[in-house]
């Protein structure tokens, strides 16, 4: 487990249903609103039950990292959205490559896409380039000639980080063309070899390989194509690699025949590198037909040596591995991860590594899972505007179609739920004056901590808390002096200020003299039902709760919590953007007052236990 | 009460729309002239028109990381290893453990989804609605981690349709041969697939746990002689990865080569004494056999395992099996390893005409010494390019009107003969797994059980 941070407070999705829930097959998740979403009668009388799921990280999120849905209001995970890419960008350059305009009409930006072929849509084509040894961006440089002037026009690269500098390398890389690095970059990876005649490993003729064997299987379609114009009425699957072994010995005579018959003029046309279609891969394609007689077989057995294939290089092997064997150390080595980060080829040696492309950024439309309406939205258009005329040629325009960072939409958690913060109060009585983060809990010493929810809402909220008074697994022993409070509307104010200035004076007033000799509700003078409130603010709202570990050593503290916010919603004014206007009215004939009401669980960790 | 039925209500003519253009992308549009009609229709976005020209994915789900790409590339765009992550998630470095009863079904699938979820929007930039899907498998995988697969892709990625091809058919198809031995050295297995005329033996397939998680946990024994603090698992495996050779020849007696060899490996500094110990634990996890020579039957050493997939075969399939042995997967990178195994496998068959180690099967000729340079080893570019190869050219077959416009990707069909290869005496209840339709998976629930309950050949028939 990596080191947490403590305190540390997750909020819980309610989508992180066990897989083997196959109940649930269309949209798993939401459409049943399990525990923290709305049934939201008033009265919550009806026992509360820990999810199941409250354990498992996967379903615990920062309330940062949480978006919501203002039709289902609930909130959402990353898990119970989809996401659609919208646009994308080299996150070093931030040149747009492709963008996805917000309707439907998005001809030109699919065009600008397909345009960039395959695999390099996914990397910068430009200049931005990463040091091979510590992935940071590399710097160009131009080299300066000898007399100090700058025109030869050659440059090389430099990591600011490692100062790894591609003129040292064993190869010398300079770049002749200050332009396009990337696709210099992409030649130089595909022919190591013909640069370093000692080299050795296999990986880098990959790419010829790769193409040879393209072309190879190529034509061997190219012979089904005759094939299937001749036996057009028939009715088998027409792969030259898998038919139907029933019309094998049919097959046989007509792939043959046309086979035969456009023999010479394909072994014309092809590369001489690369053996042409042989009457022996025919017989071989269709193998062990039934109408094939073992003496073709057994010739189709001697001629099946010659197909292409290609034998390991012993001797390059064995050169490598006496090479590894004496090292004596393994600086020459790359790392794993090193190796792993070039798309291109696997380099066997430090000296190998070449500078790697800049992976392209997506910006991505998320929308809710269960009732498709979009969450999140960035805005794409300032690249409409600047390059509308030109998308296809936007590679080259540079700065004009650089990437936007604004959202159009963006409905995120923090907008709707409270957030909470957690504080240790010290008390001089008991615990130590020592942060018990570090130096941990001591069994059956009564911790008080301060929980403050700030209301992000513009209308005061009913805050309800809820918590197993022993947690699940170690049962430490968990009290909220106050589960239920009101908090004030997140309006502007000034005299707000003054408010958490008093709020930092009476924290370092506590921290001073300890929990133990305040009246925890008298000085608010609100008497019972605020017991345990230690101070209030505009927007905010700060409780006690108390912790008293068991004597389970070396565990850690999981306070499971319930937080459920009840407000009364007005739609008719200017807060309409929250909900859309039909469903409030109707609504408002159904109930006297639109009354909301969400809830969510959360994981409060707060430390460890001494051992 | 009033919010959230409006929210159910809105989402169910949510779905009924969404459901509608599912219904209408997924009636699969014969020729590429059909695809036209789509066009008029508002309801489709552009992805999914597309969806019949787009290129598929490609995953390889291996225990130990994920290689994902688009077919037609040579290489795939990532390759992730599964490791810890910051936020203590993920907590493992495997994705499965060998024996699946020890390996919670949940962790996989919250683990597999987080890192789809970067494959396509950090690596591959891509939706996958608009996409088939390709999936790798080794023979040996389990049913209900194909199952899991298959339901985190159509559920969460909304990939149209996903297909499995077996992984050693496509490292042979990588190498440009027909026929072929393939041994995939894996992590949690090493397996030995025989495949003959694009057909995969699977009754012969034969495998053992001499694999990298073997030869991790050796070299960990091994480094932790050197240190005080037991070596992680991170450097291990680089140890594994950069120092590690092996030699032709058993290098015992021959001391011209006592290197000393100071690794520091994030913070830890080794002191190997010989190059030996670089050497050695490969010998003896892939090669060596038991001191008594009673290896468990799960755990023959590659020679051995190679000998009895190959009494399985049928006589006339031996030689052109031999002279096409394709070494792939992770640990097959070692350098000299490849030539060691090949070296030993010779060794072995040769020796194994003698009848003393081995049993010798019936009808099993016996090996001369003119067999030994027959035995030879071919080149692969691995699993993932084979499959980025076939796939792309089967794709472009179909494009380009090939097929005569009927039927839908044609990968069904390698999976057809695959599956039903099995001309050499296996039972015939091979299920044929061909394209598993994302509508029929979700919305079937019958079909979403047995589809992929093709029942593989009993390990040890």
């Amino acid at each position: 487990m990596t080191s947490t941070q403590y305190p540390s407070l997750r909020i819980h999705c309610p989508c992180a249903e066990p897989v083997t829930d196959d109940d649930d097959q269309e949209e798993p998740e939401p459409d049943s609103p399990s525990k923290p979403a709305p049934p939201p009668t008033p009265e919550t009388t009806t026992k509360l039950e820990l999810p199941p799921s409250l354990d498992n990280p996967f379903a615990l999120h920062t309330l940062n990292s949480l978006y919501f849905c203002d039709v289902c209001m609930v909130l959402r995970c990353e898990r119970c959205v989809v996401e659609e890419v919208v646009q994308i960008y080299c996150p070093a350059c931030l040149h747009v490559y492709s963008a996805d305009t917000a309707g439907g009409a998005n001809e030109a930006s699919k065009v600008t896409r397909k345009g960039v072929r395959g695999d390099d849509v996914t990397f910068c084509s430009r200049n931005c380039l990463q040091c091979p040894l510590c992935f940071t961006n590399l710097i160009m440089l131009s080299q300066s000639t000898s007399d100090g002037s700058e025109a030869s026009g050659t440059v090389y690269l430099q990591c600011p980080h490692c100062s790894w500098d591609s003129r040292y390398q064993p190869r010398n890389l300079t770049f002749s063309k200050h332009s396009s690095l990337y696709q210099q970059v992409r030649k130089l990876s595909g022919n190591t070899k013909a640069d370093e005649a000692s080299d050795t490993t296999t990986t880098t003729t990959a790419t010829s390989r790769f193409a040879a064997l393209s072309s190879f299987y190529q034509q061997l379609y190219e012979s089904l194509d005759a094939e299937e114009e001749e036996s057009n009425a028939h009715s088998a699957p027409p792969s030259p690699l898998f038919s139907k072994r029933a019309n094998r010995s049919l097959e046989t005579i007509r792939f043959m025949k046309s086979h035969y018959s456009k023999q010479g003029g394909a072994a014309a046309s092809s590369s001489p590198s690369l053996p042409a279609v042989t009457p022996a891969s025919v017989l071989g394609t269709l193998g062990r037909a039934g109408g094939v007689s073992s003496q073709k077989a057994r010739e189709y057995g001697e001629k099946e040596k010659e197909r292409y294939v290609e034998y390991i290089d012993e001797e390059a092997e064995e050169e490598e591995a006496l090479r590894v064997r004496d090292v004596t150390t393994l600086d020459f080595t790359p790392t794993l991860s090193q190796r792993l980060a070039n798309p291109f080829f696997r380099p066997a040696r430090t000296s190998d590594l070449l500078p790697l492309p800049t992976r392209l950024r997506a910006r991505r439309a998320k929308r809710c899972r269960a009732c498709r309406h979009i969450l999140v939205r960035p805005d794409v258009s300032s690249r409409k505007v600047s390059s509308s005329s030109s998308s296809a040629s936007s590679m080259a325009t540079g700065a004009a179609s650089t990437v936007a960072t604004a959202f159009r939409i963006n409905l995120l958690s923090k907008n709707y739920l409270p957030s909470l913060r957690i504080t240790y109060l010290p008390s001089t009585s008991h615990a130590p004056a020592s942060s018990p983060y570090q130096a941990g809990f001591i069994p059956h010493v009564t911790y008080t901590f301060v929980l403050t929810l700030f209301n992000p809402l513009y209308e005061p909220v009913k805050i309800t808390l809820a918590s197993p008074p022993r947690t699940p697994r170690h049962s430490h022993l968990v009290t909220f002096l106050t589960p239920l409070f009101e908090i004030g509307p997140n309006i502007e104010d000034d005299w707000d200020l003054q408010a958490l200035a008093s709020l930092r004076r009476k924290f370092s007033e506590l921290k001073r003299t300890g929990t133990a000799n305040i009246p925890l509700s008298q000085e608010s003078g609100r008497g019972g039902p605020n017991l345990g409130i230690i101070d209030r603010g505009r927007n905010w709202t700060s409780v006690i709760f108390e912790v008293v570990p068991a004597d389970a050593r070396g565990s850690e503290i999981v306070v499971p919590l319930f937080v459920s916010v009840a407000y009364e919603a007005e739609v008719e004014k200017d807060f309409t953007a929250r909900g859309d206007g039909i469903g409030g009215t109707r609504d408002g004939g159904l109930f006297d007052k639109e009354q909301r009401e969400l809830a969510f669980w959360s994981v409060l960790r707060i430390g460890k236990v001494i051992q | 009460m009033a919010t959230s039925e409006r929210g159910r209500e809105t989402s169910e003519h949510l779905r009924d729309i969404a459901g509608l253009r599912r219904q209408l992308s997924s009636s699969s549009p014969s020729t590429p002239g059909a695809t036209a009609s789509f066009a008029s229709s508002p309801l489709l976005s552009p992805s999914t028109r597309q969806q019949h020209t787009d290129p598929p994915l490609i995953l390889d789900i291996g225990a130990r990381g994920i290689r994902a790409g688009i077919a037609g590339a040579e290489r795939p765009i990532c390759e992730i290893p599964i490791a810890p992550d910051r936020n203590g998630r993920i907590q493992n470095h495997v994705l499965w453990d060998l024996d699946m009863r020890n390996t919670k079904m949940e962790d996989v699938h919250d683990i597999l989804q987080a890192i789809l979820r970067d494959v396509y929007y950090k690596y591959l930039l891509l939706d996958g609605k608009s996409r088939k899907v390709v999936i790798l498998e080794n023979p040996m995988m389990s049913v209900q981690l194909k199952k899991l697969i298959a339901f985190v892709l159509f559920n969460y990625f909304q990939s149209i349709s996903v297909t499995y091809m077996l992984s050693p058919v496509c490292s042979m198809l990588a190498a440009g041969a027909r026929t072929a031995l393939v041994v995939d050295i894996g992590w949690h297995e090493t397996t030995v697939t025989p495949i003959y005329d694009y057909k995969p033996i699977l009754s012969a397939v034969q495998s053992t746990t001499r694999a990298g998680k073997r030869l991790h946990d050796i070299v960990s024994g091994i480094l932790n002689e050197f240190t005080s603090v037991p070596p992680s698992f991170d450097e291990v495996e680089q140890f594994i990865g950069r120092a590690m050779y092996c030699s032709n020849i058993d290098t015992t007696t021959s001391s011209s080569s006592q290197q000393a060899f100071a690794v520091t490996l994030s913070g830890n500094t080794y002191y190997i004494p010989s190059s030996e110990t670089r050497c050695s634990p490969l010998v003896q996890c892939f090669v060596r056999r038991a001191e008594d020579n009673m290896d468990d039957i799960e755990c023959f050493p590659i020679p051995d395992l190679v000998a009895s997939c190959l009494s399985r075969l049928g006589i006339d399939t031996r030689a052109s099996m031999l002279s096409r042995i394709v070494f792939v997967g992770g640990c097959s990178n070692i350098p000299g390893l490849k030539l060691r195994l090949l070296e030993e496998v010779r060794n072995c068959l040769v020796s194994s005409s003698s009848g003393k180690d081995v049993e010798p099967p019936k009808n099993f000729r016996p090996w001369t010494i003119t067999d030994r340079s027959r035995i030879k080893a071919i080149t692969s570019l691995g699993a993932w390019s084979g499959a980025s190869l076939y796939v792309s050219r089967e794709r472009e077959y179909l494009l380009s009107g090939g097929a005569g416009g009927t039927g839908s990707l044609a990968i069904r069909r390698i999976r057809a003969e695959t599956a039903s290869g099995t001309s050499h005496g296996t039972s015939s209840s091979f299920r044929i797994l061909g394209e598993v339709e994302r509508d029929k998976f979700l919305l079937d629930k019958v079909y979403a059980d047995n589809i992929f309950d093709w029942t593989v050949p009993a390990k040890y028939a």
